[in-house]
């Protein structure tokens, strides 16, 4: 066990022990249970920074495993891996955590679930951590969970709304289902390989010991769980809803950790991924078509906070379409930008709700004048996550593209030019609505900037935003590409300059569009609306995806349940209750009715038994002698 | 020859009366033809030799529990010859029996019962029923036969705690 | 003759002797005997616990094993949490309070006599005292009807089971020709296993299925749950089903194990049955004790998934699972107790706003829920996980998937009991809800207990894993 293992542990552990504290002791005190919590994720970014700088020092493999339990002869363990992968992902989730935390304390002033907010946040920022530095599927599989529950916790009990509470539920049920298929694979794969530990099973899959078709079922499976914590297509309905909680949670779990965290789990087990051509082809084809869907919706939303959850779920859908591609570095280099400007993003829309009271864009407006600071900053967000150059955008989403284009996927490619078109679009949208032009409502006219323990933490995400790009400029020797990679080689990195010069192109197109539209009104909305027909209805209505699955859950789910209820009920208990009715009717005691029921009850359990019997009488050819045959 | 017919007399008077007692409107009578079944088991046991469980089946069942029952519906009962029979769900009732019983028959026939391995029951017929079923209580069985006295102690309390009227009570 | 192995039985049949007599001398303050009965078995657990036996007697038709060892110490802590369950919230009248707890010793004493047991005759009658006494525990609210009813159909559908049960041992003693499990494993392993026993072991496994709410039998358990007393129906709930399983274990992963063609595809499909409609009907229920009912039916159906698993691992997983089980059961089923104290009813509706009223009890019902539901770090979660995982190690791939999916669907009405606590307010002000100090510290111990096994659960894998071990190489 060295330093790095120790320090990463720690860091993990210190989250935990501010939950513990502050619902162990400091509940009843607001303020002091804030401290405690941005204290401790701040001894967490420390040592997250500690364990950055030393792997940009020396970038290796830390591993560590503690025995935790035996199952038959398969040992898991509690372990930490600590390699390039995880210092960034731990400086991410450390760093956006804090600032959302101290950004908390503002926006959530004067709220009595104050105390019990930041516990949660602790208690999500430790299971974040403990996804990062796990070593092996079971222990990454049980800190996911823990993430769901946290997300569930602080989506659906801080706010006491049915909304919120039928959105927390929503959000846990799909994260469910995608877990499902995490879980089973998770099974698949560890009841083949005898291990758990990410190590030795990639090891056992690259020996080519697994049927490469049953491979590409477990990977697929392994990717369900993606599905639903990065909110890939068909599973991202439950993160626009999700934004019904307080928007530091939007910020924190639903645009950079918590949905980045499939992006994660699928670059942790890239070795596993890269063996299944077919299973990769998936995933990169859900990514990029996720993008483009998920912007198309964001196109015509009306609420803030659904505009850029939608352009998260796109967002993360270049993620994903990125590491499909086998474009590992560049996945996780527009991960760690994203973290930045989306998490400015929701904040400034957090300072513009907080100081508008609501979430509807035609109702704000003119924003600029009374809140400089948040307008300038999410200006720079707005740039950044467009891909305009210098932003940390422009360098990540280029990568991507360049990948796209040498995995020689020029339907994604193109997929992916359109989606950067749209985003820039929307977001100008957003940003002409909200900050610029005229004051639309009393509530804009009110507007008040925000105190500075939420514009400071804006500030410091938008220098973000603008330099963190730089870390992945291509072809230099110190860059993000030469350090992190996964296999035995830095994937080859050079500046495209064609890909660059139409990526620039398509953003600034996509600006100046918004522009005209709505700051000039050159081109009228409603033309706009008209010439793009039945599209338009479409996307305002989020593809119907929501009512679909209504509908079919309706139908399917619910058939089979009220069938089965209706056996239970009607069968069984109709003939009685049709009986005690008669009984009631000609004044006996219910008591006696009773009797009715349990002779309903004694003929299921007598005819179940002989069913069973028959059935096993047909099953099994050897026991048709049972009934004679033979 | 006398034997087998003697046999095929009980049996049918067995399954007679078992039917009798199931379908009988009347309450009553089917206690009474419960007794009748039961004694019909009693003279099989009596032609199988085993006069010791004929003889119990005779005191316990048709002397204790059938007639315990017959007091029962007499005391709960204004009129013994109402009929409280519920009839409705007598098709699936009689399909299920008629299908389980055609199963038993069919895997008792088809079972070579002569393969089996074990202790033959042959060898205990010479020996005295009683004194071997004596034996056997207090020495292989002695702790189901323990566990039964606790069985019966706990049955005991039941029936005198829900039985039991409570002060104050007057139903 | 060893009477030594014998000693925990003897104890407890010293103990129930104890509350009867008490129950004569003390004519008032009958609360004595509740308290005498708690100590006396809470010692006894630790003795049993403490002091783990290995050997044989009778011609081989009791055991000491360690699965007997691991059972008891289940029922008896089953036994233990009822007990204190009980002591504030049963509402018998104060002669019966000595006979209530005897029943209870009773039927604990039933039950350690099943899972020790290795002939069947005392195993049939050993599953007679702990269904008897449990018929009367079920019934002895006598005031409420629905308590009588619970008792009845008990009594009823317990006798029907019994009569399946029984006719299949009658079949396997026919066509054996002995009780003893051992020597019918003998003549399974001859190879001589004719249509009679054959139907006999399907009858035994239905017979057997009543303890476990297996589908079909399972019939019985939504209206003695609602109906008994709730310390009652949590004992039912636990250390009934852990003690019908363990049988179950005795004859199928032992006795019949040659024969597992016969009863694997049976139990496989009425696994999935039990998951499915354990699961589907909880979904539509009202009332939060026939929603628990359904849930343990569920639970039943995925322990049968690791039951069918791979002969050591899956009677360890399920070894395990029972043991989580416990614990998370007794915790819902004492905060059930506590709000029916209070408010008088186990109705759903009842519990809006608990977390606003009541926060202790709410995160303690949440707490149990997700455990059911099998979301980590709570015991529900490695429990589930390692019973899957059993069924996986043989290969049952459908069976594996269709489990997960239910665990996952059941989640679905989880959330609505925790939805109704924490989102609606409750429609008429409430009083502030008195929480006896026993039942607070009984939560708690279940809440660390659970949060304990699921965050360390190596040493008791271990365990269980040793103890699945020991019933193949220790018989004789």
């Amino acid at each position: 066990m060295d330093n790095m293992i120790i320090t990463g542990m720690l860091a993990a552990v210190m989250p935990l022990l501010g939950f513990l504290i502050i619902q162990a002791f400091t509940k009843k005190h607001h303020m002091l249970s804030a401290y405690v919590s941005i204290a401790m994720i701040a001894a967490s970014f420390t040592m997250a920074v500690l364990i950055l700088l030393g792997q940009l020092k020396t970038p290796g493999m830390h591993n560590y495993s503690l025995p935790w339990m035996h199952i038959g002869s398969v040992e898991m363990n509690i372990g930490f891996m600590i390699n390039q992968l995880t210092s960034v992902m731990l400086v991410i989730v450390t760093f956006v955590s804090m600032l959302v935390q101290i950004y908390s304390i503002g926006y959530m002033h004067g709220d009595d679930g104050f105390s019990k907010f930041f516990s949660f946040i602790s208690l999500f920022s430790f299971s974040m951590l403990g996804v990062v530095v796990s070593n092996n599927l079971m222990q990454i599989y049980i800190f996911w969970e823990l993430v769901g529950l946290c997300s569930y916790l602080l989506i659906g009990f801080w706010y006491t709304k049915p909304e919120a509470s039928d959105a927390a539920k929503k959000a846990f049920v799909v994260n469910r289902v995608g877990d499902f298929g995490f879980l089973l694979g998770i099974i698949f794969l560890s009841t083949k390989a005898g291990t758990f530990d990410f190590i030795a099973v990639e090891e056992y899959v690259k020996s080519g010991a697994i049927d490469p078709n049953y491979l590409t079922v477990i990977v697929l499976l392994l990717f369900c769980g993606a599905l639903g914590k990065s909110a890939q297509f068909p599973m991202h309905v439950w993160l626009p809803d999700a934004m019904e909680g307080p928007t530091p949670v939007s910020a924190l779990i639903h645009a950079a950790t918590m949905v980045a965290a499939g992006v994660f789990m699928v670059a942790r087990l890239f070795g596993i991924f890269v063996l299944s051509p077919g299973a990769m082809l998936v995933v990169a084809y859900i990514g990029g078509f996720t993008a483009i869907f998920a912007a198309s919706i964001a196109l015509t939303q009306d609420d803030i906070k659904r505009v850029l959850a939608y352009s998260t779920v796109s967002q993360l859908g270049y993620m994903v379409m990125a590491l499909g591609v086998g474009g590992y570095t560049a996945g996780m280099f527009h991960l760690t930008t994203h973290a930045f400007f989306k998490a400015l993003l929701f904040l400034g829309a957090g300072s513009v709700i907080h100081g508008v009271h609501t979430n509807n864009i035609w109702d704000m407006g003119g924003l600029h004048k009374k809140m400089p600071v948040t307008s300038v900053t999410f200006l720079i967000a707005a740039l950044a996550i467009s891909g305009i150059f210098p932003l940390a955008g422009f360098w990540s989403k280029d990568e991507i593209l360049v990948a796209t284009r040498e995995a020689g996927m020029p339907l994604l490619y193109y997929t992916a030019l359109i989606t950067a078109f749209m985003t820039a679009f929307y977001m100008f949208r957003l940003y002409i609505v909200t900050f610029l032009g005229k004051e639309k409502g009393e509530a804009s006219r009110r507007a008040h900037e925000s105190p500075l323990n939420m514009t400071v933490p804006l500030m410091i995400l938008a220098l973000m935003s603008v330099v963190a790009g730089f870390a992945g400029v291509p072809g230099q020797e110190n860059s993000i590409y030469n350090w992190l990679y996964h296999g035995e080689h830095p994937h080859e990195t050079h500046f495209n300059m064609p890909v660059a010069i139409t990526s620039t192109v398509v953003a600034v197109t996509g600006i100046l569009l918004a522009f005209a539209v709505y700051f000039f009104n050159w081109i009228k909305a409603e033309n706009l609306k008209k010439a793009s027909g039945p599209l338009y209805a479409l996307s305002k209505n989020k593809f119907y995806i929501d009512e679909i699955y209504l509908f079919l859950i309706k139908r399917c789910f619910f058939t089979i349940a009220e069938a089965v209820k209706w056996f239970d009920k009607q069968v069984v208990d109709g003939v009685v209750n049709m009986a005690a009715f008669v009984m009631r009717w000609s004044g006996r005691a219910l008591r006696n009715t009773m009797t009715g029921r349990v002779q309903d009850y004694a003929l299921v359990i007598f005819g179940g038994a002989v069913a069973a019997i028959v059935a096993f009488a047909i099953y099994n050819p050897a026991a048709l002698q049972l009934l004679g045959g033979r | 020859m006398v034997e087998t017919l003697l046999f095929y007399v009980f049996a049918a008077a067995i399954v007679f009366t078992a039917v009798m007692m199931v379908l009988s409107p009347n309450i009553f009578h089917s206690a009474i033809y419960l007794a009748l079944c039961l004694f019909g088991v009693a003279a099989i046991f009596a032609m199988l030799g085993s006069f010791f469980l004929a003889g119990l089946q005779v005191l316990i069942y048709i002397g204790a529990v059938v007639v315990l029952t017959i007091f029962v519906i007499s005391l709960t009962r204004q009129v013994s010859g109402e009929s409280d029979a519920q009839m409705g769900n007598i098709l699936p009732a009689f399909l299920t029996a008629g299908l389980s019983t055609t199963l038993i028959i069919l895997a008792v026939l088809k079972t070579d019962w002569n393969t089996m391995a074990g202790e033959s029951v042959a060898a205990l017929e010479k020996t005295n029923n009683v004194t071997l079923l004596g034996n056997q209580l207090i020495s292989s069985f002695v702790l189901p036969f323990e566990v039964i006295s606790v069985l019966l102690l706990a049955a005991l309390i039941g029936a005198v705690v829900i039985v039991s009227k409570d002060a104050g009570e007057n139903k | 003759m060893n009477l030594k192995l014998l000693s925990d039985e003897l104890m407890l049949t010293g103990i129930i002797t104890a509350v009867l007599l008490l129950d004569f001398i003390i004519k008032d303050k009958k609360q004595i005997i509740a308290y005498t009965f708690l100590a006396l078995i809470a010692g006894l657990t630790l003795f049993i616990g403490l002091h783990r036996q290995q050997g044989v007697v009778l011609n081989g038709s009791f055991i000491y094993d360690g699965i007997s060892w691991f059972s008891k110490l289940i029922i008896m802590l089953g036994a233990v949490l009822a007990t204190v369950m009980s002591l504030e919230t049963i509402k018998v009248k104060p002669k019966y309070t000595g006979a209530y707890y005897a029943l209870m010793g009773t039927s604990a004493l039933g039950m350690m006599f099943l899972v020790s047991s290795k002939e069947l005759v005392t195993l049939y009658v050993a599953l007679e005292l702990a269904t008897i006494s449990l018929i009367v525990l079920s019934a002895m609210h006598k005031h409420d009807d629905l308590s009588l009813e619970a008792g009845m159909k008990y009594l009823l559908l317990g006798a029907l089971s019994s009569g399946i049960l029984l006719y299949g041992l009658s079949l396997v003693y026919a066509s054996a020709k002995t009780t003893y499990l051992d020597r019918i494993m003998a003549v399974v392993s001859s190879g001589a296993a004719g249509p009679a026993f054959i139907l006999g072991i399907i009858l035994v496994l239905l017979g057997v299925g009543f303890k476990l709410s297996m589908v079909p039998m399972h019939v019985w358990t939504p209206d003695v749950y609602q109906g008994a007393p709730t310390p009652v129906a949590a004992y039912i709930s636990v250390a009934s089903k852990a003690a019908g399983f363990i049988f179950a274990i005795r004859l199928f992963q032992y006795t019949f194990l040659k024969l597992d063609y016969v009863w694997v595809p049976i139990l496989m499909v009425l696994a999935v049955l039990t998951m499915m409609i354990g699961n589907l009907v909880a979904i539509s229920q009202k009332n939060l004790k026939r929603l628990l009912a359904y849930s343990t039916i569920s639970q039943a159906g995925y322990i049968l998934v690791g039951f069918v698993g791979a002969s050591v691992i899956g009677i360890s997983s399920v070894l395990f699972y029972l043991f989580a089980y416990t614990l998370t059961n007794i915790l819902a089923f004492t905060v059930l107790a506590v709000v029916a104290k209070n408010t008088g009813s186990d109705e759903l509706a009842d519990y809006s706003g608990l977390a606003r009223r009541e926060p202790f009890l709410a995160v303690s019902l949440m707490l149990a829920l997700l455990s059911l539901a099998g979301i980590p770090p709570l015991a529900g979660f490695v429990g589930k996980f390692y019973l899957f995982y059993a069924a996986m190690e043989k290969g049952y791939v459908w069976l594996v998937i269709i489990a997960a999916l239910n665990s996952t669907l059941s989640l679905y009405y989880y959330l609505l009991v925790l939805r109704q606590m924490y989102i609606y307010d409750s429609a008429v002000e409430m009083p502030k809800m008195k929480i006896p100090v026993s039942l607070r510290i009984l939560i708690i111990v279940c809440i660390i207990a659970i949060l304990a096994v699921g965050i360390m659960p190596g040493w008791f894998i271990d365990t269980t894993t040793e103890i699945a071990q020991n019933m193949f190489t220790y018989t004789k």
